[in-house]
């Protein structure tokens, strides 16, 4: 019965077989090779691994922003492989929220404004809801960084604006590559602090990082190496 | 979902362009700016030019109607009749009669005897005029190159149109002519006396002034008294061979030469505005150059093209990795798309809004005053709003284009690659 149990709570998130593979002239990198995990809903997961071993690769292809050399990606079951990109286009917006490693914030727009577009896609609304980009904003402790472009914050502070940006359309799945890396310890305590807090409300969160003491405060971490889950 | 995409599409091209250096910005629009004259302007200077030698035709020679004999009449049948009944219609300002025959004149007959050369003649149509009459229809005396124009009492004066001299028309020894072959006159200026043939007898007349009409007609004619010429032909008042009609300002001289042929005039003589009078070859240089013009304008809206592309490509090329991260978090790809195709309307629009400013309120009237001067015209800018919103509008359309493709190339490009620049 338990097993049955089990089988009804499908993963939310699930790979089987996973493999990317990149050729630079004779020289091919397998980044992603053979990669089979399942994330069910509300978990805290860590991925860490040397360098090169392959988490980024692997978080593309989970958050849907790449495409496997062969295997699948399935979320809630259902394998993405022949979604349209439209379809996955409207994932990302609507279910992820990515934080990349180095922010990747838009330059012509102020923090409330780089929050807020992912909302404005989906919504249409953008002047009547600016509320909703403050409170989040005033969340991760930048209510004064409001108007501010990206050039005028520390790499802190965009961290944070970036985290901002992939919780504003509510996801169900939170992905962060090296939220910490380039930050101070206190910085990094910070960040690590409100992704924990977003895991305490349910959200799923996937978090890459290469420094223990950070994978520590997951549930559970996956460790790469070469490619491969260890 | 379409129309959300093209809000934030919009949203986007203003933030790009907030932040845009106001150099770039600048330049950008005044290339749009001399697209769009390239496009407009270009054809009209060059329709300009036959529409303007109409303008100029009607106005030094032909007035609003001119009035010939009939195909099969040596001169206008019943002239004075004619000519009376011009008044009897509103709209008639003024009419001058002229009378033409063939003349020769003869320039050095005074030097012949010392230079033993042959004489320096030509051959030219004479005309004889109420001085007073063809100076309110034609303005003549203020086309005047050197001297004056005939008085009432120049009876033994003449003008001669500038082709006919040398220092005007060449032919000289210069260019390898010898003044019995070239056409022209060598030495002829205001005071010079000249020997004038006409129906077998000679007088001598003294040059009062040379034309410098640009119409053709004109320019090879010689002015003279009507009463001299008629006395030398013995023609009556009742043999005029042209006569030129001024309206009042504003009269529709369609419809007006169309009330005189309906007073029976039609009978006596041929009644045209100046475009039929001067036939379809003008009409077929208008075409002609209207052709040209719209050639021009089309290679026109193709470096337009070109150099919307470019710069749209430029733009999003630097922004590879903006897009890429738009594409991660969620922005669709036209929204994307469409953030650069605003990007380039806004630039077309300021361009060609600039450029119809420019055109209608500076080149236009500039143009307006100071005709371009060309040897058959003074010409004239045509560009009518309508038309050259059409254009506007072909240019805009194109600048959409233009704009959508370089950005949808870019933004074609894989999301994960472009965020990592790689
Ligand atoms: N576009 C590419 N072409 C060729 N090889 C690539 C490409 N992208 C990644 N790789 C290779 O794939 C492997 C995994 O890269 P990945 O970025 O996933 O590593 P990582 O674990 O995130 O490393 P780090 O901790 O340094 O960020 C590396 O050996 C890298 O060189
Ligand atoms: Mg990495």
């Amino acid at each position: 019965m338990q097993f049955w149990d089990v089988s009804m709570d499908k993963p939310i998130i699930q790979t089987v077989d996973l493999v990317k593979r990149y050729q630079v002239g004779e020289v091919v990198t397998k980044a992603v090779n053979g990669v089979s995990i399942e994330v069910y809903k509300g978990e805290f997961v860590a991925i860490d691994g040397k360098s090169g071993s392959g988490k980024s690769t692997l978080l593309h292809l989970l958050s849907l922003l790449d495409r496997p050399t062969s295997g699948q990606v399935l979320v809630n079951g259902d394998d993405t492989a022949h979604y349209s990109r439209p379809r996955r286009v409207d994932i990302r917006l609507n279910r992820f929220g990515y934080v990349f490693q180095d922010y990747a914030l838009i330059p012509e727009l102020t923090a409330l404004e780089n929050v807020m577009l992912p909302y404005f896609m989906d919504t249409g609304c953008l002047h009547d809801c600016l509320h909703i980009g403050e409170g989040l904003l005033e969340r991760v402790g930048l209510k004064n960084r409001l108007h501010n472009r990206p050039a005028q914050l520390s790499g802190g502070e965009q961290q944070r604006v970036s985290i901002a940006r992939a919780l504003v359309n509510k996801p169900e799945v939170f992905f962060a590559d090296e939220p910490t890396a380039n930050l101070d310890s206190d910085t990094s305590e910070t960040i690590i602090s409100i992704i924990e807090e977003l895991h305490q409300q349910g959200i799923t969160v996937l978090m890459v990082t290469h420094e223990p003491q950070f994978a520590q405060r997951a549930e559970r971490i996956i460790t790469m190496s070469d490619g491969r889950v260890v | 979902m379409t129309l959300r995409s093209l809000r934030v599409g919009f949203f986007l091209a203003l933030r790009y362009l907030k932040r845009s250096s106001l150099w770039t910005s600048l330049l950008v629009m005044v290339i749009m700016l001399l697209t769009f004259l390239n496009v407009v302007v270009v054809r009209g200077v060059l329709v300009g030019l036959p529409v303007g030698a109409t303008a100029t035709y009607a106005r030094e020679y032909a007035g609003d109607i001119l009035i010939t004999a009939l195909p099969d009449q040596r001169h206008i049948d019943r002239s004075v009749l004619v000519a009376n009944t011009l008044s009897s219609l509103s709209g008639f300002k003024a009419y001058t009669g002229r009378y033409l025959t063939a003349a020769t004149v003869h320039a050095n007959f005074q030097e012949l005897p010392k230079t033993g050369h042959l004489a320096d003649t030509v051959t030219v149509t004479a005309v004889g005029v109420v001085p007073e009459d063809e100076d309110t229809v034609t303005n003549i005396s203020g086309l005047m190159a050197e001297g004056r124009f005939l008085t009432d009492t120049d009876l033994k004066g003449v003008v001669m149109g500038d082709q006919l001299l040398e220092q005007y028309a060449g032919g000289g020894p210069e260019s390898g002519g010898t003044p019995e072959t070239s056409g022209t006159l060598e030495n002829v200026h205001p005071g010079t006396k000249v020997r004038i043939t006409i129906n077998g007898i000679t007088g001598e007349y003294t040059v009062v002034g040379v034309l410098d009409g640009k119409v053709g007609e004109n320019a090879r004619r010689i002015f003279m008294h009507e009463q001299q010429l008629r006395s030398i032909l013995n023609r009556s008042e009742d043999k005029k061979d042209e006569i030129a009609v001024r309206l009042k300002d504003g009269v529709d001289n369609v419809a007006w030469r169309d009330a005189f042929k309906n007073l029976g005039m039609v009978n006596y003589a041929t009644i045209q505005v100046p475009g039929e009078a001067q036939g379809h070859f003008l009409d077929e240089v208008t075409q002609t150059f209207s052709l040209l013009g719209d050639g021009v304008g089309f290679v026109g809206v193709v470096v337009a093209a070109i150099t919307v592309f470019i710069m749209i490509f430029v733009i999003a090329l630097n922004r590879q990795k903006e897009i890429g991260i738009l594409k991660g978090i969620g922005i669709n790809r036209l929204a994307i798309q469409s953030s650069y195709v605003f990007l380039a309307l806004f630039y077309a629009t300021v361009g060609i809004c600039l450029g119809i400013l420019l055109l209608y309120f500076v080149i236009a009237p500039y143009i307006a005053v100071h005709p371009i001067d060309f040897p058959f015209s003074d010409g004239v800018l045509v560009a009518p709003l309508f038309d050259t919103l059409i254009r506007s509008l072909v240019l805009i359309v194109t600048t959409l284009f233009a704009g959508y493709l370089p950005a949808r190339m870019i933004v074609q490009k894989n999301t994960i690659n472009a965020i990592l620049g790689r």
